[in-house]
């Protein structure tokens, strides 16, 4: 006997989902809620101490360089943290509910955000960070050598670049492995989406 | 005592959970997967269930979200990149014992067919099947509702052939 549409729908219709322990699925939605309160509070504490401790530990006051170098310290360890964590210290955005189409295009561009914050934003704080530190270092080794002052700057520069980039490379490589992929997926679905768009009108 | 939040989502469990589970066994047909898609689904409406405005039906708000992350939970099922949560294990989504093994047949023939589409389409039809309004179609897949109409038919043709095979070709 043929099957027609109507028939189809019934069919469709009758699977039902049976109850299931909603509760339990709650209390597990809140402490999941509790343990990322918490995440978000150790975030706004540890920068704020780490910082507490460089300008305790630092002398800054007797040099406006120092204060400086602390400043940049200060300022590129904020915006880090801001682009890292924003989605964690945010409140939930309303993205999910948007069209499927508009959804796409969201969800791409937060992927490729986190692309771009470890592909160029890190190498930006890794300039600043070695800026800084020679800038402290420059009044701290005041009374050694030209030579000696010469050699310090130079391995405290090649240090941070090449620690830098070898965590930023290793970080891009774990992208490629789970990001990428699904960015192609999503940019497939959505070329998909707006294809047929374009064939409708 | 529940607070205001919990009872509001339980009610809305209650209301589309249905729904929200034919759509996941439309997507992904193997019925562990639909599991995890489901909890998924569930998730993502208590955690934005706060930022619901009423700018919509929120019938239309639930099935954008759900089949928001059933389009991105495929992309991510070839990679296996779940976040870990701490939720029970034993989601028991088994079907009532009074369905017969002819209907279990057909349901998955029907499971496998409405998979077999593109993504979009298996959007539509999803909805398509639940009796949804062309316009709510629309403003769920984010195309236009005369899109929807044209995709409409095709899609129940594509359906209706899919399951009733021809026996000799063409």
């Amino acid at each position: 006997m043929e099957t027609n549409f109507n028939d189809i729908q019934q069919l469709w219709q009758s699977q039902k989902a049976k109850d299931f322990d909603i509760q339990g699925l709650i209390s597990g939605l809140k402490k999941t809620e509790q343990k990322q309160r918490k995440e978000r509070i150790s975030i706004a504490i540890i920068t704020p101490v780490t910082l507490a401790f460089l300008f305790i530990a630092m002398p800054w006051a007797e040099s406006k360089a120092i204060l400086f170098s602390l400043l940049v310290i200060a300022v590129a360890m904020l915006w880090v943290v801001w682009l890292s964590f924003r989605s964690t210290l945010m409140p939930s955005d309303n993205s999910e509910s948007l069209s499927n189409q508009k959804y796409l295009e969201t969800q791409l561009a937060k992927l490729r955000q986190r692309y771009k914050i470890a592909g160029t934003y890190m190498y930006y704080y890794a300039l600043l960070l070695a800026i800084a530190l020679n800038v402290s270092y420059y009044v701290l080794l005041a009374p050694f050598s030209l030579e000696m002052r010469i050699a310090v700057h130079l391995a405290l520069t090649i240090i941070i670049m090449v620690m830098m980039n070898f965590s930023i490379r290793r970080r891009l490589k774990k992208y490629d492995r789970t990001i990428k992929p699904i960015m192609e997926e999503l940019e497939r679905l959505l070329s998909d989406i707006k294809k047929k768009e374009v064939i409708s009108n | 005592m529940k607070t205001q939040k919990e009872a509001q989502f339980e009610s809305l469990y209650l209301d589309h959970k249905d729904k929200i589970y034919r759509l996941c066994l439309g997507f992904v047909r193997e019925k562990e997967l639909a599991k995890d898609l489901f909890q998924e689904i569930l998730i993502k409406i208590w955690r934005h269930l706060e930022s619901f405005k009423g700018e919509s039906e929120i019938s239309t708000w639930i099935y954008r979200i759900a089949y928001n992350t059933a389009l991105t939970h495929t992309a991510k099922e070839k990679k296996k990149a779940i976040q870990q949560t701490d939720f029970p294990e034993n989601l028991d989504l088994a079907e009532p014992e009074s369905f017969t093994q002819e209907k279990e047949n057909q349901l998955n023939a029907l499971y496998k067919a409405i998979s077999s589409l593109p993504e979009l389409d298996r959007i539509i039809a999803t909805l398509l099947l639940e009796g949804t309004p062309y316009k709510s179609i629309a403003e769920i897949s984010g195309i236009s509702e005369n899109y929807v109409a044209v995709k409409v038919n095709r899609i129940k043709t594509a359906l209706t052939q899919k399951l009733n095979p021809q026996p000799h070709g063409n």
